[in-house]
């Protein structure tokens, strides 16, 4: 398919409940909406937690998973016979924090500092001490609080409500599990992760990954030239599909200027490309795009630079090959006109391979951050014109669907 | 009394570079943000050439001592000066600048992969998709 193909294409158009005006930010840092966001929202769906299963691998295993917008903080653990469950950081005595650091693993049970009590990591509490001294032990609530949670394509997701309203499975719905529960996850792991704490609205930070139009723009310098097409200059998308409350949007990548100009103008780049596989390695040149998973590369192309999976209401999945992606965890933070960003790159496994894969991965890493952080810093502004209530609307452009959608759910969602 | 750190022999006229090989990402970032881009050029101008050399001595290093785990010290250190020209390399080739130019600030995105909590993760272990919860 070449991007002239689509010309005439106007995804917008196609979903009329989108409508094509202006798009009102003023939820954007509204108090009253921050509220809705909590309650209606983060308190009742399926978060990603964007940590995958292999990160907790044995008994004992466990991370925490500290949500700003809820003030909760939920211990994934996996137990002694495999399963991962989750709790609430808090002993059933007074509310003592049971668990601090970010990830570890605790021997056969959790026992608080604080009076010794005792729990299985099935939650079921164990050890009450100086039992006798309390009134009516047989009634009192002692096991640990459960946390739903579960895992698609071998990431762990966790949801508030007492009684989530859908599985995790019916949450991610069929679509996007038939298009993207066959990509190879499970070969890849962790390799690099950074966050930012924002002074920047959820939503603007949600929307800065919604998008593939700024790519040429802003970064003209880390991604130089990947995204301009001759065949069609005004055009970047292949493919976009709304999948329920999610989205995907499949971009065009220069391959000719991505792979063999830059060894003159910038021989590390091109050292690091060859050694391993970066932004400007050919992801084709690894596996060939027919094989890949069905819904990554629709297009089939060799032109491609990458695409994105957003999986509402927090994670945004950004595929860069046949084998690996980045992805960003953006979360409302404790209040309005606060966020954080937390994004991650995973790939194969190098540290078995030997140091001079090791160092082209870690060049790739470096060379995401400083891509990221340009994408952070056009944040700020925004958030500063919304706030200030001076910017009440945005307009955007067709390829720009995936932000109306995003926002268009969450909004539906809050005010019901 | 810590050992001055060298580099394998046949790149020891690197080692009035060996400021630059600081042992964590983030020091190395800060380490390039606080340099005027004559000094960044200065480093990579002296990595450039030898740079495909220092990649076959890793590969040469490691079949001798049974894994890039095992090899000696200066072999290592001349690991972390690679990180470093990968970092500073960035400012040469892409930025223009020893930061990054309409780019948030070096410390806010903070890694993760360097706080002591990641520590405590255990060995990767990848799980075979039946393998779930």
């Amino acid at each position: 398919m070449k991007l002239n193909d689509l010309q005439n294409t106007r995804w917008t158009l196609d979903h009329p409940e989108l409508g094509t005006g202006p798009v009102n930010v003023e939820s954007y840092n509204s108090p009253e909406f921050f509220e809705l966001l909590r309650e209606k929202v983060f308190k009742k769906t399926w978060i990603c937690t964007g940590k995958r299963v292999d990160e907790i691998p044995g008994p004992g295993d466990y991370f925490l998973e500290e949500t700003d917008i809820t003030g909760t903080s939920v211990i994934v653990v996996r137990g002694l016979d495999g399963k991962i469950r989750a709790f609430h950081n808090t002993c059933t005595h007074r509310g003592t924090q049971l668990l601090f650091e970010s990830y570890g693993n605790v021997k056969g049970k959790l026992t608080c500092i604080y009076h010794g009590w005792a729990f299985s990591l099935t939650g079921k509490n164990l050890v009450v001490t100086e039992r006798e001294m309390f009134f009516d032990i047989e009634k009192m609530e002692k096991d640990l609080m459960p946390v739903a949670v579960d895992v698609w394509a071998g990431f762990i997701f966790i949801n508030l409500d007492p009684n989530p309203s859908q599985t995790l499975l019916e949450h991610i719905g069929p679509e996007v599990n038939d298009l993207f529960g066959d990509y190879p996850f499970d070969t890849t792991t962790v390799q690099a992760s950074y966050r930012a704490d924002l002074d920047c609205s959820w939503q603007v930070v949600r929307d800065s990954q919604l998008e593939a139009y700024h790519v040429k723009y802003l970064h003209n310098r880390t991604a130089p030239h990947f995204m301009e097409s001759e065949d069609a200059p005004n055009r970047h998308a292949y493919d976009v599909k709304l999948l329920g409350k999610h989205s995907f949007g499949s971009w065009y990548g220069n391959r000719a200027k991505m792979s063999v100009d830059i060894s003159a103008e910038a021989p590390v780049a091109s050292l690091a490309a060859k050694s391993g596989q970066t932004l400007s390695s050919d992801a084709n040149a690894v596996v060939d795009v027919q094989h890949w998973a069905k819904g990554v590369n629709p297009a089939r192309t060799q032109d491609w630079f990458f695409d994105t999976l957003y999986l509402f209401p927090n994670y945004h999945f950004i595929f860069l090959g046949h084998q690996n992606y980045a992805a960003h965890k953006i979360m409302p933070g404790k209040q309005a006109g606060k966020s954080s960003w937390n994004a991650r790159y995973f790939a194969p496994p190098v540290q078995d391979n030997g140091l001079v894969s090791q160092w082209a991965a870690e060049y790739m890493i470096y060379s995401l951050r400083d891509l990221w952080r340009e994408d952070g810093n056009t944040t700020w502004g925004a958030h500063r014109s919304i706030a200030s209530g001076v910017f009440k609307h945005m307009h955007l452009q067709d390829q720009e669907i995936m932000i109306r959608h995003a926002e268009k759910i969450v909004s539906d969602m809050c005010r019901s | 009394m810590r050992s001055k750190k060298s580099l394998p022999a046949a790149f020891a006229d690197l080692e009035e570079y060996l400021d630059w090989a600081l042992p964590t990402e983030a020091q190395r970032l800060e380490h390039r943000e606080g340099r005027s881009m004559e000094e960044i050029r200065e480093f990579y101008d002296a990595m450039l050439p030898k740079s495909k050399a220092i990649l076959q001595h890793f590969r040469a290093a490691e079949a001798a001592s049974g894994g890039p785990d095992k090899v000696d010290k200066e072999t290592k250190t001349l690991f972390t000066l690679m990180l470093a020209f990968s970092c500073a390399s960035l400012s040469i080739e892409m930025h223009k600048s020893p930061t990054v130019p309409n780019g948030l600030p070096w410390d806010i995105w903070k890694p993760e992969h360097e706080t002591s909590g990641w520590k405590n993760k255990p060995k990767v272990k990848l799980l075979p998709k039946a393998a779930v919860a």
